[in-house]
């Protein structure tokens, strides 16, 4: 759309920014501006490092996690207990795992959940992967942390009737009650689950 | 709860109202075809925050007008509630106290309003379908979790029936893992479904008792579309598996909780069948005089009630067991009729004259 009174550099940039998403033509225009008024050198850092997440950024061939460099950071970390795998679908999630500093073992990304009503059968996630890594290397316990909607519990099933025949351990993160939250404000189907899962004192 | 104020502008066939409403009976009443149920319908929408089943944003705002406001305020055990609705042909903005709400589902049973539409007779008359929906409906204003259950259950139930109409050769545990989903899940629903008709059941024979209707009894019944075990999860299961030759062929899923009858029986013959039309609208009053009293068991308050030309087709022996209904309620509650006198007063009585799309109180 060509916008009377704007250059067409800007404009463009506007367009482009607008297809962001979260991001609508107003904000678009703001941003615009803001990087028009900046530096030459912050808008030719900014489109580098926009190019970078394309040129640079490559898939570690082990985890399937996006990496720079084949293996990834957290592959070749000889700190990491190589015996115990966690399952993620999306490399977010393996951020928020790391965050929680909680786990030490290493990941597999699936890049999605099994979904036939979008066309994503077991076969278009990294699953045949998942497999042959549990079969060449020494595990003994894969954790399954996929989210706890339909299609990620259907792809947790279909992970663990995968991968329990292998004689490997199997697990799945527990669900319950947000640490340091009031039990009156907890939606009863997380509070009932956390009923039946409850632990020994 | 109380519906304090509604103002509208826009709205079907108002071009601008803004009204107080009171505790007790609020009686809607003029000649047909003057926006008696539109003003129901603007109450109904403000509460529950959606209009009724089966009408179109587009149809909500007023001829040759691009949008309508809807706005009232809401006293409930929290205090004044504000809630705002624009509707445009697009869709409709909610906001309550100020705040946009995203889901509406999270809001179920919120501002909880019993509606009694002629065409409720539906329930009783209609499919299995309609059966099965009022139930969820009444289960899903005391337990907000059914809501997204149902969502879950029915998005599980696509997942498989789309692996069954695959026409290449699909691996049993491709479909497993959704008989697995559905199976977690439609447990849960079950569940809540045969609690609630208990419960049910018990309301029932409260009000056909207390209404000198004991002749007459009325239950609700529940009827499994697969062989039930002790364990519902493992039972559904075993229903899926056993099911998938046919269930492929047929390419879609015919056993679960979406396949589940529910039923109602007077005096033991199931009133979709036997029942008169009399009988019928009866029956549909004593069940939401239940439901009114079962959310108010849950919830410690009274619901809103509305009521919408009601007293057409009942005789007048059924009017009383309408209007005994009516004098225990406590609540408040919004009647329309054409006929004002027809509605006996007790209690607190307030009028409302309709007529084309303006409105008099105290006429």
């Amino acid at each position: 759309m060509q916008r009377t009174g704007l250059p067409e550099p800007i404009s463009r940039l506007i367009e482009e920014l607008s297809k962001l998403p979260g991001i609508g033509e107003k904000n678009a225009t703001r941003l615009a501006f803001h990087i028009f008024r900046s530096s030459e050198g912050y808008a030719r850092s900014l489109s580098s490092a926009i190019i970078r997440t394309k040129s640079d950024v490559i898939m570690c061939s082990t985890c399937f996690n996006f990496t720079e460099k084949d293996p990834c950071a957290l592959c070749s970390d000889p700190s990491r207990d190589p015996q115990v795998l966690c399952v993620v679908e999306e490399p977010l999630d393996l951020l928020a795992i790391e965050r929680s500093g909680e786990f030490r073992g290493q990941y597999h990304v699936l890049h999605g959940v099994i979904s036939p009503l979008e066309g994503v059968g077991p076969e278009d996630l990294r699953i045949k992967e998942l497999v042959s890594r549990a079969e060449r290397e020494d595990i003994k316990e894969i954790i399954i942390a996929t989210g706890t909607n339909v299609e990620g519990e259907a792809t947790a099933v279909y992970l663990s009737r995968t991968i329990k025949p292998l004689g490997i351990r199997t697990s799945r993160i527990a669900y319950g009650i947000p640490v340091g939250g009031d039990i009156e404000f907890i939606d009863e189907l997380t509070l009932g689950k956390a009923l039946r899962d409850r632990k020994d004192m | 709860m109380q519906l304090k104020h509604l103002s509208l502008r826009n709205y079907r066939n108002y071009e601008s109202l803004s009204l107080p409403f009171y505790t007790g009976l609020n009686v809607i009443h003029g000649r047909n075809a003057q926006g008696k149920t539109n003003l129901l319908e603007a109450v109904y929408l403000v509460c529950g925050m959606r209009p009724f089943s089966g009408a179109k944003n587009s149809e909500l705002v007023r001829f040759g007008c691009e949008a309508s406001l809807v706005k009232g305020e809401i006293l409930s055990a929290n205090g004044l509630n504000e809630v705002h609705i624009t509707v445009k042909k697009e869709g409709r903005h909610t906001r309550l106290n100020s705040k946009t709400v995203r889901s509406i589902s999270q809001h179920f049973g919120r501002f909880k309003v019993v509606l009694f539409l002629p065409s409720d007779i539906e329930i009783v008359k209609g499919g299995l379908q309609a059966r099965r929906n009022y139930l969820d409906s009444v289960v899903s204003a005391i337990h907000p979790a059914h809501i997204k259950q149902l969502r879950d259950y029915q998005r599980a139930v696509s997942q498989r029936n789309h692996m069954l109409g695959l026409k290449e050769k699909v691996s049993l545990l491709s479909v497993e893992l959704w008989d697995e989903q559905i199976a977690r899940i439609g447990a849960d629903i079950v569940d809540r479904r045969i609690e609630m008709i208990k419960s049910f059941n018990r309301k029932l024979a409260e009000v056909y008792g207390e209404h000198g209707e004991s002749d007459t009894s009325a239950r609700v019944s529940y009827g499994f579309s697969f062989e039930r075990g002790a364990d519902l999860a493992e039972a559904i299961r075993e229903a899926l598996s056993k099911n998938f030759p046919s269930d492929r062929k047929r390419g879609h899923t015919t056993v679960g909780p979406h396949r589940d009858r529910v039923g109602f029986l007077l005096n033991g013959q199931d009133a979709s069948r036997f029942a008169s039309q009399g009988q019928s609208k009866n029956l549909v009053l004593a069940l939401k005089a239940s439901e009114i009293r079962l959310f108010k068991e849950h919830t410690g308050t009274n619901p809103i009630l509305l009521l919408d030309d009601i007293t057409s087709e009942l005789d007048i022996k059924r009017r009383s067991f309408l209007f005994k209904t009516l004098s225990e309620f406590t609540g408040q509650v919004f009647v329309t009729s054409t006929d004002k006198n027809e509605i006996p007063r007790r209690g607190e009585f307030h009028s409302f004259l309709v007529d084309s799309g303006r409105v008099k109180a105290g006429a």
